[in-house]
């Protein structure tokens, strides 16, 4: 029986197979693999069923202690045994231990087309984890520390507690394993955290080299400024990401952070969740006991001053006073002081401006200015300022006083409007555009300049400059492409000499194809250099010749060149020797030929 | 001994702050000066303290004064100030809204301002030249690394001609905005001081010959633009008379009036 004949029966087999052998005995089979195991180790739960390819149905009997992964892995498989074709599908679960012990799972039923068939028990004894388990476990665990211990948030406040509307200044820091392949910081670390508020984390400050836990790292920092805002106990975390490079394949950081040689590779970008230590804050309510009347809500350690610009002017003429709190606290949610100056004086609203960390705004001072305008004449004082404010680390109130200071008020000129008097004085028109609206008083001098004349660019210095350097560029430019221009020639020339000494050669050894095959060369290359055409070799010989022709050289040149470029050919590409041609005579004729082309 | 050099040089430098800080503080200390005095209400005394700065200019300076002259309805001078606060701030909308305000209180018709005042930006002259330049250039360069005798690629003489167009537009535009700068240089305001209150000031005479009793050509409102005439030397042509009064030869942007106008009858944009 001829081998196709057999080929053909065993793929008709396969196809029909689980048709035609469907109907035949079913038979359910049940193991594990291996049936014995360390803790550490796993295991694979197997139901083979044979005399059918159709997926059965069914559910695994819990086991306690052991946990089977899910979904199983199939396989369906045609085979012929003694002659006899068969037909089985296979079911694997991946068995984990929990505990040590001897687990059988019990007798179970499957369903396979539409009929019911019993799955035997199974024995899988799980024995304690040997050395080398403890080793692996070890290792792992160890891993996993060392890729917490790769990036992680550092977060710390200086007091265990604050007081509502307290700010202090906190510190957060992201240490980055030097060994880490961190591309960048994707997000600055965010607060998980009610209760409080901070102020924007701006661009950190970085330390290198700082050792911990054995390793090296770069630590970045950021200062802010956190202010409790609801009372209770709360619990606070940062959380960041990092971008790192990790390499193709099967190694991640997330498995095996300590790869080798992320970055010559092919890698990806993965980003990584770091979280920081959780810290519990309580925040308490301000007391109630002895809170002054002047209190707006200023805590921390404080003082106040104030200053007003001059001691001596007119009636109407403002009065700068400056107010200026310093020291420690919460100066962004600090409220101007009240004055109350009583009907001698007009205060406008206070401008606002800070100096110190304005990130944090914790430390430094918070200045109120304010506009006070004396309405009578005579020796008044601007009275004293009170303001108060808690203090945290001492836990109680304070009132502060700034000292008065007597101005002499002037009574001045009276002055009228003129605006006025033109409008009482000029005949009622209609109503024209808001004038007064548009024609505003510049109170900042700008930018000063020396004079109004429009400086001519061809006059400024900058441009001649610009001249000089673009002319410069120029001859530069004239310079490489002389030099180019030069090299090229050279290098023409030495090619000319290089087969000049090739023919020489040739006809001392009486070659005659080789001699004729430079000596083409030759020709090709003088009439290239003659008639300025780069690929002379790439021409024919009629064509060399045309060229020859329209470069105006004489009808004898052209004849000779001619007929020495056919001999060449004919020794060359005819492939005939027979001819005995007077090579000397023919090199004297082509080195006459070629110092007429030039 | 060796060190009396460096200690000479750093008396000098430090001198040398100290009189720029002490100039920067006091044309800072007259603006501030000013403003309070007009808060105050003393307009006349906030011009005179604006008008201490000397050899020194700003776009609130000048915004400032022209505000102060319209309160103090002299108008002509109200443009004039504003006209030079654009020249510094030209983008300054507000500025450009006061200028057209003063205008309309000059009796200068938008028609009329429309054919008269310059347009003009500094940035795009400078910008023009600096261009032409680089084009020059470029094109100078690329011609020699290009060039291949014998010419015989059409498209080489294409793009040098393309080039050649492209720089004579590039003058042309660049000519056209040295013509208006210089325009600027000798555009000056016509100015008459006010007589009555909240009305045009009077118009100003654009005589025949250099003298008070020549006839007029025209006449035009104070506040209105016009240009100086060159000579043949390149100066202003002027004429003093035999009473002493100087004269100078003006035109308007669009050359229709013309006339001599006394030297106290105007007062330069760009001085």
């Amino acid at each position: 029986m001829p081998l196709s004949y057999y080929r053909f029966l065993l793929i008709a087999c396969f196809l029909a197979g689980p048709t035609i052998l469907s109907f035949g005995n079913i038979r359910v089979e049940s193991s594990f693999n291996p049936a014995t195991i360390t803790l550490s180790n796993a295991s694979t739960y197997q139901i083979i069923v044979h005399g059918s390819q159709q997926a059965p149905s069914g559910s695994v009997p819990s086991v306690k202690g052991l946990k089977f992964s899910s979904p199983p892995r199939t396989l369906r498989s045609a085979s012929f045994i003694n002659g006899v074709p068969s037909v089985r599908f296979e079911l694997t679960f991946t068995v984990t231990p929990e505990k040590p012990g001897s687990f059988i799972v019990p007798s179970w039923e499957i369903e396979v087309e539409n009929k019911t068939h019993k799955v035997p028990s199974a024995n899988l004894q799980v024995l304690p984890p040997n050395q080398k388990d403890k080793l692996r476990q070890a290792e792992q665990r160890q891993q996993q520390e060392d890729l917490r211990q790769a990036a992680f948030l550092e977060f710390s406040c200086p007091r265990p507690f604050l007081f509502k509307g307290e700010t202090v200044e906190a510190k957060v820091s992201l240490f980055l394993w030097d060994r880490l392949p961190v591309t960048r910081i994707d997000q600055v670390p965010a607060k998980n955290a009610d209760g409080i508020s901070i102020t924007e984390l701006g661009q950190p400050s970085e330390e290198r080299n700082v050792r911990k836990f054995n390793k090296t790292y770069s630590v970045y920092s950021w200062n802010f400024g956190l202010t409790g805002a609801i009372t209770g106990n709360h619990k606070i975390t940062f959380e960041s990401s990092i971008r790192v490079r990790i390499r193709n394949g099967r190694n991640s950081p997330f498995n095996n952070p300590f790869f080798n040689d992320p970055f010559f590779g092919f890698g990806r970008e993965e980003s990584l969740q770091v979280v920081s230590n959780t810290l519990d804050l309580e925040i308490k309510p301000l007391p109630n006991k002895d809170r002054p009347t002047s209190f707006q809500g200023a805590i921390g350690d404080l003082k106040i001053n104030s200053n007003p610009d001059k001691n001596q002017v007119s009636v109407g003429d403002p009065i700068r006073l400056t107010c200026t709190i310093h020291g420690s606290g919460n100066f962004a949610a600090m409220p101007a002081p009240n004055l109350s100056f009583g009907d001698k004086f007009k205060v406008g609203p206070p401008a606002f401006s800070f100096s110190g960390n304005s990130m944090t705004k914790q430390e430094g001072s918070q200045t109120f200015e304010y506009i006070v305008t004396p309405l009578e004449a005579g020796i008044l004082e601007i009275p004293s300022i009170s303001f108060a404010y808690f203090n945290p680390e001492k836990e109680q109130y304070f009132s502060l006083n700034t000292s008065a200071h007597r101005i002499r008020v002037d009574p001045g000129k009276e002055w009228i409007a003129p605006a006025d008097t033109t409008l009482s004085s000029a005949p009622k028109q209609a109503p024209q555009k808001q004038v007064q609206d548009l024609f505003q008083t510049d109170s900042d001098p700008g930018v000063w300049v020396t004079s109004l004349s429009l400086v001519d660019p061809i006059h400024s210095a900058s441009f001649w400059i610009l001249q000089v350097v673009l002319f410069l560029t120029v001859l530069v430019v004239i310079y490489l492409r002389i030099r180019k221009r030069k090299s090229a020639s050279e290098l023409l020339k030495k090619k000319e000499k290089v087969l000049l000494i090739k023919i020489r050669e040739a006809l001392k050894h009486k070659d005659s194809i080789g001699f004729h095959r430079i000596l083409s060369k030759s020709i090709r290359l003088r009439v290239g250099i003659a008639c300025k055409h780069a690929k002379t070799h790439a021409l024919s010989s009629p064509e060399v010749v045309e060229l020859l022709k329209s470069a105006s050289f004489s009808k004898e040149v052209v004849d000779e060149a001619l007929e020495l470029l056919r001999l060449c050919d004919e020794l060359e590409y005819a492939g005939s020797v027979t001819q005995k041609t007077d090579l000397d005579s023919t090199f004297r004729k082509s080195q006459s030929l070629l110092k007429k082309i030039k | 001994m060796k060190n009396i050099p460096f200690l000479l040089l750093i008396l000098a430098f430090t001198q040398s702050w100290g009189v720029l800080i002490c100039y920067g503080t006091s044309k800072d200390q007259l603006f501030y000066d000013a403003v309070r005095a007009e808060a105050t209400g003393d307009l006349q005394q906030a011009v005179e303290t604006y008008t201490e700065i000397k050899e020194a200019h700003s776009a609130p300076l000048h915004a400032n004064l022209a505000n102060l002259f319209y309160k103090l309805n002299d108008y002509p001078l109200s443009v004039l100030h504003f006209r030079k606060a654009l020249l510094l701030d030209p983008e300054n909308r507000e500025y450009k809204a006061n200028l057209s305000l003063a205008l309309d209180k000059c009796g200068i018709s938008q028609d009329s301002r429309n054919q008269n005042i310059l347009s003009f930006s500094p940035t795009l002259y400078k910008y023009s030249l600096i261009s032409l330049s680089i084009l020059f250039w470029a094109g100078i360069i690329l011609l020699i690394w290009f060039t291949r005798f014998p010419i015989k690629n059409k498209s080489f003489l294409f793009w040098v001609a393309s080039w050649l167009i492209l720089l004579i537009l590039m003058y042309g535009f660049y000519n056209q905005q040295r013509n208006t700068s210089s325009m600027l240089q000798r555009e000056v305001i016509a100015y008459q001081p006010p007589k009555d209150t909240n009305k045009p000031s009077d118009r100003i005479s654009l005589r025949v010959f250099a003298g008070n009793a020549s006839s007029a050509n025209t006449s035009i409102p104070a506040g209105s633009s016009l240009f100086l005439d060159l000579g043949k030397n390149k100066q202003p042509r002027a004429h003093t008379s035999p009473d002493g009064e100087k004269w100078f030869l003006m035109r308007s942007l669009s050359g229709l009036n013309k006339g001599w106008v006394k030297e106290e009858e105007f007062r330069p944009v760009i001085d």
